[in-house]
């Protein structure tokens, strides 16, 4: 989350008008469509090298024989990140992850044919916080694989703040 | 390879050894493109003013792949990773240093699990915390 913002950039008026719209009160709860993402070798591969993946073990199980390894769980973070998050309605300025919680209930393969199912679980606003007035979206994914075993379940918030000029220095 | 660490050796309190890394701009590039992750706060000076941060940040994914390949690294391939949260309290930048670290909170049992939950972070070149993160590993 960014703490680079400027809040003396707000001004008491701002800060009494609420950010949530009639819109954005009534996505809560809605659901998305469901998301696919397969599991690519080759994907995996390249985010291992982006990430500079140093376990034995996951790079001998990228490149072996077995049709179907084990990925590390970053690997279904990477791949279904950015997709997967719904759009919300009015939501001001650009998005930054405020946090993130993964729990895994099953391991995920090389080949798994991924279904994100999205909801918004709920938006909250902070007003006259370090970084000013701000909106908090929270996401909420189920995953499940091609045989419909769930394999994460996911909790995203991600915090929005209006657009705003550099803070000094920065 | 790395001798796996086993849960009875492993002691609640227990500092993980601080590992350096450099999130170079070119391997961030990487990841975007292979995670197609092309989100402009990314990669785009632009939209970093517009936000009013230094330059183009990590994307958030990726700090949270580093603590898990941190807390794989030092469990030596033992355990399964059942959940990680993380909360990112300001940016890390491209080529800018980062630390990242952690230490044991609990060891308990559940339901017949054998579990470990772990305390992470990563801090900047200043020394300020990124991020605050903890993860859960069971032993089976």
């Amino acid at each position: 989350m960014s703490e680079r913002a400027d809040p003396s950039s707000d001004t008491a008026s701002d800060d009494a008008d609420s950010l949530i719209t009639p819109a954005m009160q009534a996505a809560i709860g809605s659901e998305g469509e469901p998301v696919r993402v397969e599991i690519s070798r080759e994907v995996v591969r390249r985010m291992a090298e982006a990430l500079d993946e140093d376990n034995p073990e996951i790079l001998a199980a990228i490149d072996g024989d077995d049709p179907h390894p084990v990925v590390p769980p970053y690997a279904l973070i990477c791949m279904i990140s950015h997709m997967s998050e719904m759009n919300v309605p009015d939501v001001p300025g650009h998005g930054l992850m405020a946090a993130d919680d993964w729990s895994y209930t099953n391991p995920v393969r090389v080949g798994d044919r991924i279904t994100v199912r999205p909801r918004i679980a709920d938006i909250q606003e902070r007003i006259g916080g370090r970084v000013g007035h701000s909106l908090f979206v929270h996401h909420e994914w189920t995953c499940t694989n091609q045989d419909d075993v769930e394999i994460a379940r996911v909790r995203r918030t991600i915090a929005h703040y209006p657009n705003r000029k550099p803070a000094p220095g920065s | 390879m790395p001798t796996p660490r086993s849960y009875d050796a492993i002691q609640e309190g227990e500092e993980l050894p601080a590992e350096e890394r450099l999130p170079t701009h070119r391997k961030i590039m990487m990841f975007i493109g292979a995670s197609w992750q092309w989100v402009p706060q990314f990669y785009e000076q632009e939209t970093a003013d517009q936000m009013g941060l230094e330059g183009p940040i990590i994307p958030g994914p990726v700090r949270i792949a580093w603590l898990e390949q941190f807390l794989r690294r030092w469990l030596g391939g033992a355990g399964t990773f059942k959940r990680i949260h993380v909360s990112h309290r300001r940016p890390d930048y491209h080529d800018k240093p980062i630390t990242i670290g952690g230490h044991v909170t609990r060891k308990y049992e559940e339901d017949g699990c054998k579990l470990v939950d772990f305390e992470l972070w990563v801090d900047n070149r200043e020394g300020e915390r990124s991020v605050r993160g903890s993860a859960t590993v069971s032993f089976d």
